[in-house]
């Protein structure tokens, strides 16, 4: 299936690492030329080499997101590279866990800012460009946060939640555009942080970590995750995922919702 | 440059396809013929699905006509059997897209309507479903199910359309029973909903016992704002394709919507 997304411009948020760098490498390999965008220059830097070695396109501009201003800054230099046809919103970090009545309110504030609110500002900074050039892509990551109420993380869920709202609204704002707004909720994907999670969990309740079931040993027996697939998502296919949402062949997908979550938050008990 | 293609592609893949001779099961035989796999393209019109075969052949696809009433459950027994020797055994991708639709207002007496809807789209869907997860299961190399309902399943916003809809909402539900079922054989279920798609016959036609069993009018697209405007069956395949492919491995008992964002007004 050809995606058309050859020599398109695409700006992923929260890109030096994790699930966005995967998609910012998946995007890449589709033709598009890629802003990578993170906090840490040597974090985004590394990203951007790993597409320009495998013979992409790619450039990495640096911000923070826990500021209005900061953001707003953020978007202007990221523009001032070219024109933007992609926005994917993959940054927003969960913070520490606490008990829901002890989460201080500078924390929910804090995960709104770095979970909703910049991608309000981004998609208000860079989506009315796309409008005028009749094509453009709106991708908003979640988590299946989102369906859990997380007694001990609420703030996150609280944001996640938000995130499907906002691709819904904008998605029916947008109307027949050509600008498509849509979210991809991820479960839990196979990232450098979960395999040491995993293999840290696993270890501490005696399981062998050569053994080929030791993951989902450590997904059911650790940490008491129900995903019917047994395993966490690759980040290829996050990436896939992600690349086809963005795709010319999805241009009738809106205000829609992708879980690739291997049937975790379908199926809850 | 490795390219994440190999997540779109579907080369030395087997699929087969229920309701394929027009439409949206037309559109999806020939995307997944087109992204590389062998495609059994069935439907009850025989010669219309051996026309759609002939059109994949002829363009450099592989695909085989399977003539199938997906109302008979020996049909289906035999249909599948069929199949999976034109396959050697081998069956990656099943869509169930054959169904029917139509309208049944509701101080009709006509209850063989309503007998009739969920012999093909709830019996029919779940016969399919279980006689495809048999040859998926002792191939041993997992699969994808992929149940095509229709947007009326959560919006049934039609005089008359409660037979429908409501044969449509049990292809959902049973499609996350399945994905349950299946997640340990590695077998993907998904159900793509399709809304305001042009079909290739506008009008609900009838068989000859008046019962309505084709058609795209149901839904008068005109009513509604939709915010993609109106979308083909090319945009349904899409989203199959991607789901049959090895970018749909880890999504499974899912709902989508192929809808402009219908949903949304």
């Amino acid at each position: 299936m050809d995606l058309g997304l050859k020599n398109r411009r695409a700006f992923v948020a929260g890109s030096s690492s994790g699930i966005g760098a995967g998609m910012a490498v998946g995007l890449a390999r589709e033709g598009c030329e890629v802003i990578v965008h993170g906090r840490k220059p040597e974090r985004a830097a590394e990203v951007v080499d790993r597409i320009r070695k495998e013979g992409g396109k790619a450039i990495s501009v640096i911000g923070e997101l826990d500021t209005m201003p900061s953001v707003d800054d953020l978007a202007a230099r990221a523009l001032q590279t070219g024109p933007i046809d992609i926005l994917i919103n993959s940054a927003g970090a969960c913070q520490d866990a606490r008990d829901w009545f002890d989460v201080p309110m500078e924390n929910w504030i804090h995960q709104y800012q770095i979970s909703v609110v910049y991608t309000v500002q981004l998609i208000r900074a860079m989506v009315p460009l796309m409008q005028e050039r009749g094509w453009g892509r709106v991708l908003n990551v979640s988590s299946t946060a989102a369906y859990h109420g997380m007694t001990r993380h609420p703030e996150y869920s609280a944001a996640k939640i938000a995130n499907l709202s906002v691709s819904a609204s904008l998605a029916n704002r947008l109307g027949n555009s050509g600008v498509t707004a849509n979210t991809l909720v991820s479960g839990l994907v196979m990232t450098e942080h979960t395999e040491r999670a995993a293999k840290v969990s696993g270890e501490s309740i005696g399981l062998d970590p050569d053994d080929p079931d030791f993951m989902s040993k450590v997904l059911r027996d650790a940490w008491g995750a129900h995903i019917p697939l047994r395993r966490g998502a690759t980040m290829e296919e996050m990436a896939a995922a992600a690349c086809f949402l963005v795709s010319e062949p999805a241009s009738f997908i809106t205000g829609a919702c992708l879980r690739v979550d291997g049937g975790g938050a379908g199926i809850t008990f | 440059m490795q390219s994440l293609q190999a997540y779109f592609g579907l080369d030395g893949k087997t699929a087969l396809v229920t309701g394929a001779a027009r439409g949206i099961g037309e559109a999806v035989a020939e995307t997944l013929a087109g992204c590389g796999a062998t495609v059994v393209v069935s439907d009850r019109d025989g010669a219309g699905c051996q026309t759609v075969a002939n059109a994949i052949n002829a363009g450099g696809g592989r695909a085989f006509a399977l003539e199938l009433d997906i109302s008979d459950q020996k049909k289906i027994e035999q249909g599948f059997a069929k199949a999976k020797e034109k396959l050697s055994g081998r069956l990656d991708i099943l869509v169930n897209n054959a169904g029917m639709i139509g309208v049944l207002p509701l101080f009709d007496d006509r209850m063989e309507i309503w007998d009739r809807m969920y012999a093909v789209n709830v019996r029919g869907t779940f016969l399919c479903a279980r006689e495809g997860a048999a040859i998926m299961r002792k191939a041993g190399k997992g699969g994808r199910i992929i149940n095509i309902s229709s947007s009326a399943a959560i919006r049934p916003v039609l005089d008359g359309i409660a037979p429908y809809s409501s044969s449509k909402g049990a292809i959902n539900t049973m499609t996350q029973g399945l994905a349950y079922d299946l997640a340990p054989d590695n077998i993907t279920v998904n159900v793509v909903m399709p809304h305001a798609i042009r079909h290739s016959t506008d009008s609900v036609q009838y068989d000859e016992n008046k019962t309505p069993v084709a058609g795209g009018a149901a839904i008068n697209s005109e009513r509604y704002r939709l915010p993609g405007g109106q979308g083909g069956p090319q945009d349904i395949a899409s989203l199959v394709a991607f789901l049959g492919g090895p970018g749909g491995a880890y999504i499974s008992g899912q709902q989508l919507l192929v809808d402009g964002g219908y949903m949304l007004t």
